[in-house]
């Protein structure tokens, strides 16, 4: 008889985008046996929007990837076309890194990563339908009339759910341009008693590389030094052979714009777009409109691939109709002759309101039925990926009925985005932005892997060579902050000329190296000499700079999130009746008994949750914790 | 037991002031009220409708009183819980009777505050608010009942609601740039002036509120000048009775004596100083420095001068320490009765021209009218522009002061050289302890703001 069952996995992931593969990367490495369905092998991975990685908060949770064991980061640093650091000079906070992928080769190192990894299976396939017995997942049926048996799914279908594409006001059914939608699973899913929702996104027009001319705009090269987006890999400094450019809209691109509106599908005489955008990533008719006094916005061309002749017009994301679109691209400068190869389009989709889930990213109502990425309400690759990686390990850790893995919003970005999902649920697609998180100086790219690795370890999905690696930095980090203190400087004239180098005022009494250090704008590389065990790995150094300058800040944050970590450890029993509470406000009694919270920390994030809500709940889970027998 | 309520507990209470009067109130409020009511009136009763019921001790079953009575069923009362008012006859007795015999069947006597603290911890009031119903009841004046009532009415948020949206801006603009770093970029001294500005607002907020505060309290007025000059007789011309004694004999009032009185809607209060004097009498030198000191303290100094003497050395000591300080002040030529000595023009000259000089006798009652008008006006400006800041306790400023020491510290991180993240920090801290007065959620506002104000994104 032969051995291998086609049919029968622990888990299947609905999408191989960047969710799907993370869930699906995660789960088989943590030695379940998965299938991943997608309704293209030729497009896994897919970059449809922007053809970047990375930026302000999403660098970050590149990096939480990478330190749990996911594959984004990996994926990055071996396709990235260039890549720089921003916000350098704006706190290490925020500090984050930003590549452009070869979209191309990004996602064939992925289908290869599928395909090679063991456990893990990549099919065609359109999912039309879940199968729940008991309110439990048992299996699901594809489109092409077969049944699998599973144990449970992790939806992550991305823009696929009745899909549908606007140029102008001709529309288009497609996940993606060129890509079919799924129309069935959504009604599957929906007659599980899980609610829906519909939002709308946008991406510009692709245009042909050499009818661009690139002589009047402004260059933007990849970094000078050496940068990776892992910490598995050497940083390495790119070829500058794919920069990224520069150039403006101008008055006449927008008097376009203005005048054609009647032709768009969300502005339009004839409304065909009822979803809601980001407002974080708006259209250029919605820049145009919304801030009528600006007479220039921003155009940045991007490379798509090494082999490929299209470049991407950042900037431009428009449902604007064809004709439209090229005379706005021609007014812009440098685009004058260009030609589309792919129109600007919206896609509108359906998501599932996020408030629906539990902080592991199962369904409140279907056991074993887990979602993740844009499905949720999210946007961004990043967004998806971190939450397909959380997703899988919960998956596994499921079915193998041990504790959930749920970060606390002052460890992770990850943990803010799943957090502020599940607890605020989202009105338009979520992005994750450094303003989200009120511990950022904490949450930082550098300090990801101290931060992670230990759960990445825990759950077999970072090595042990690496997790040591980890390890000993944290330890080499702490013995210098320690040794610095005891190192004195006297005001000698060569440690007051190397300050006023600097800019600062000169000592006048002996000082310590790490007291010194605290003052703004002091480098260790200055103060080198005078240290008597002079530090040479770059890492420690800015390690302890951060820990050093920023000192105070981080212990200020450190103290808040003591003093609400103790509400995060008063947990509220998950069969709590909030209607049998009737000194909660109405609106508490819905929200509560909605979203369900786990603990009085995350009840206290619920909008419209007052303290005397709190308070209540407060008093009525401690009569229960005396009244209960054990 | 059919229990509706958080507290284990029914609490009751005579809510109207003890002593002889029409009409008393007794409220119960707790899961218990229903039994309590029909134990003592032998009926249920409709919510929210008056009822005039037979109250009965239900151990003796003797009528105490005939009482409307009012439930409220919850949550819709003041504390959120079961609740009833009995209106009985007025007087000592009735009230403690019927409070006796809800006691006695189970319920016990309410602590201070313990209505609005249920209110408060059922939902039913935000704390602003529940501090407004304490100010409103403590209110002893028009310029506190009408702070109170400000407060109560939520004219809190529009007092710092300037001062949260220029917060706000600044923490758009810090973020936005740290978010699409591509797209903006923040002019440096832009920002300065800007966090500057929320500094100005902030502080003048808190300084008005201080003084209004200070001024709930009571406006501090001293009755200055030299002894035997007639302060004590004009302190109780204010009081209309004869409270500190008036004698001939000069330096009698030794002690300061104060007393509280409300002029213009304003409380005063007002403290009769012994009198200035260069002397070597060890207990009036004792007495002339602290008539000095409470000059210094006063918002408002009330100069008594004698009509009957020209000015002396003494008078001058006064007049200048008042010049000096700048204070607010009325200058009461008294005992304009007896004939009149006192060179006005030297008073103009200590003082300047601006002046404020009125003439009365109070024996007589003479010029005690225009001496009133003068003091309202006076009362008024001093007040006047602290009634539009509504802070009304010691925990609100607390809160604005935190919020002010976070700007200037977000000031001081930008001059020292810390990157706009740090300032970021600090300006989100000031916006975290406003919103400890104002109930209101940092993120989602700040969200709202950076995508209204900027274009970003691609």
């Amino acid at each position: 008889m032969r051995k291998f069952d086609d049919f029968t996995f622990d888990i299947a992931v609905i999408g191989a985008g960047h969710a799907g593969v993370e869930a699906a990367l995660a789960a088989a490495r943590m030695g379940s046996r998965v299938v991943i369905f997608t309704t293209n092998p030729d497009t896994v991975a897919w970059a449809p929007c922007n053809p970047s990685i990375g930026g302000p908060a999403k660098g970050v949770v590149v990096r939480e990837i990478d330190a749990l064991g996911g594959e984004m980061a990996k994926a990055t640093d071996a396709t990235m076309l260039n890549i720089r650091m921003l916000n350098v000079s704006k706190g290490p906070a925020v500090r984050a890194l930003r590549a452009q992928i070869d979209k191309y080769a990004y996602s064939a190192y992925m289908k290869r990563k599928l395909q090679e990894t063991p456990n893990l299976f990549l099919r065609y396939g359109i999912v039309e339908s879940i199968v729940v017995e008991s309110g439990k997942v048992v299996g699901l049926i594809t489109n092409v009339g077969v049944r699998y048996n599973v144990r449970a799914v992790i939806v992550a279908a991305g823009t696929f759910l009745r899909g549908k594409l606007f140029v102008g006001r001709n529309v288009i059914p497609g996940g993606r341009l060129g890509e079919m939608p799924a129309s069935n699973l959504t009604r599957s899913i929906e007659q599980l008693g899980i609610k829906v929702g519909r939002f709308k996104t946008g991406t510009p027009a692709r245009v042909l590389k050499k009818t661009v001319d690139f002589s009047v705009m402004e260059r933007q090269d990849t970094a000078e030094e050496p940068l990776a987006f892992s910490y598995f890999n050497e940083p390495k400094i790119l070829s500058k052979d794919y920069p990224c450019w520069l150039t403006h809209t101008n008055p006449r691109t927008h008097d376009i714009i203005r005048s054609n509106l009647d032709f768009s599908p969300l502005y339009g005489s004839v409304k065909l777009i009822e979803g809601i955008g980001p407002r974080y990533c708006p259209s250029i008719e919605d820049k145009v409109i919304k801030f009528a006094d600006r007479n220039a916005h921003q155009v940045f061309v991007e490379p798509e691939g090494r082999e490929s002749e299209e470049v991407y017009l950042n900037g431009l994301s428009t449902s604007l109709p064809y004709e439209v679109q090229l005379e706005m691209i021609h007014s812009v400068k440098g685009l004058e002759n260009a030609v589309i190869v792919r129109p600007a389009y919206a896609v509108e989709y359906d998501y599932f309101p996020p408030d629906q889930l539990q902080p592991t990213l199962e369904s409140k109502l279907v056991e074993n039925l887990f979602f993740a990425g844009q499905v949720n309400g999210t946007s961004g690759y990043e967004e998806a990926a971190g939450q397909g990686l959380l997703a899988g390990i919960n998956a596994v850790l499921k079915l193998r009925k041990e504790e959930p893995f749920v970060l606390d919003r002052s460890e992770s970005y990850i943990a803010v985005l799943v957090d502020d999902l599940v607890t605020k649920g989202t009105d338009e697609p979520y992005r994750l932005l450094t303003s989200r998180a009120e511990y950022r100086l904490i949450l930082r790219h550098d300090n990801a892997h101290l931060r992670l690795a230990h759960y990445g370890y825990k759950f077999g999905l970072i090595p042990k060579w690496f997790y040591e690696k980890v390890e000993s930095l944290r330890k080499r980090i702490e013995k210098e902050m320690k040794r610095l203190e005891k190192v004195k400087l006297k005001p000698s004239d060569r440690v007051n000329e190397i300050l006023v180098n600097l800019g600062l005022d000169p000592i006048r009494e002996t000082v310590t190296m790490s007291n010194l250090l605290k003052r703004p704008g002091v480098v260790y590389s200055a103060l080198k000499e005078f240290d008597p065990e002079p530090i040479d790995d770059p890492e420690v150094i800015e390690q302890v700079e951060i820990n050093l300058r920023y000192g105070g800040y981080i212990e200020r944050m450190e103290r808040e999130i003591n003093s609400l970590k103790q509400l995060e450890h008063i947990k509220i029993p998950p069969d709590i009746d909030y209607n049998s509470l009737p000194n909660l406000s109405f609106e508490a009694r819905e929200k509560l008994s909605r979203i369900r919270p786990r603990t009085l920390g995350q009840a206290f994030r619920i909008p419209g949750i007052k303290p005397s809500d709190l308070l209540n709940l407060r008093i009525e889970l401690e009569r229960k914790h005396r009244t209960s027998p054990e | 037991m059919n229990r509706l309520t958080l507290f284990e507990d029914t609490i009751a209470a005579v809510a109207t002031a003890p002593g002889r009067a029409a009409i008393a109130c007794v409220r119960v409020s707790g899961f218990d009220t229903k039994r309590i009511i029909q134990a003592l009136t032998q009926r249920e009763l409709e919510p929210r409708k008056a009822t005039l019921v037979p109250v009965k001790d239900p151990q003796s079953g003797q009528l105490i009183d005939r009482a409307i009575a009012i439930f409220y069923a919850s949550p819709k009362s003041y504390t959120g819980e079961d609740m009833v008012e009995f209106f009985t006859h007025g007087g000592l007795y009735v009230p403690q009777s019927v409070l006796r015999a809800i006691l006695h069947l189970g319920a016990r006597i309410a602590l201070p505050g313990e209505f609005t603290k249920r209110a408060l911890i059922n939902g039913k009031l935000s704390l602003t608010q529940a501090e407004a119903i304490e100010a409103l009841v403590d209110a002893k004046s028009g310029h506190q009942h009408r702070l109170a009532l400000n407060a109560l009415e939520g004219k809190l948020l529009d007092v710092l609601n300037p001062l949260r949206e220029t917060l706000l801006r600044i923490a758009a603009t810090l973020n936005v740039e740290l978010d699409y770093p591509e797209e903006v970029e923040i002019d440096p001294s832009t920002l300065a002036k800007d966090i500057e500005k929320a500094r100005g607002i902030a502080e003048s907020i808190l300084r008005k509120s201080e003084r209004a505060l200070k001024y709930t309290s009571g406006l501090e007025v001293v009755i200055a000048g030299k002894p035997n000059v007639g302060k004590s007789s004009l302190l109780n011309r204010f009081l209309e009775e004869d409270r500190a004694i008036v004698t001939e004999i000069p330096g009698t009032t030794r002690d300061t004596i104060t007393e509280m009185v409300e002029i213009g809607g304003v409380l005063l209060k007002i403290t009769d100083t012994a009198g200035v004097r260069k002397t070597t009498d060890q207990i009036e030198k004792i007495g002339v420095e602290r008539a000095l000191k409470a000059i210094e303290r006063a918002n408002l100094v009330l100069f008594v001068v004698d009509a009957s003497r020209s000015l002396d050395e003494d008078d001058h000591t006064i007049l200048k320490e008042i010049a000096r300080l700048s204070k607010p002040h009325l200058v009461v030529i008294n005992k304009i009765d007896v004939v009149e000595r006192v060179d006005v023009n030297a008073i103009r000259e200590e003082l300047g021209t601006d002046a404020h000089i009125v003439t009365i006798s109070a024996l007589k009652g003479e010029g005690l009218a225009e001496l009133e008008r003068y003091l309202e006006q006076t009362i008024k400006e001093l007040v006047g522009e602290t009634i539009e800041a509504t802070l009304i306790n010691h925990r609100q400023l607390e809160s604005l002061k935190r919020c002010l020491s976070s700007i200037e510290k977000a000031m001081d991180a930008l001059k020292e050289g810390y990157p706009n993240d740090i300032v970021a920090i600090e300006i989100r801290d000031a916006i975290t302890a406003l919103d400890e007065l104002t109930g209101k959620s940092y993120t989602d506002d700040l969200l709202d703001t950076i995508f209204n104000t900027f274009c970003v994104g691609k």
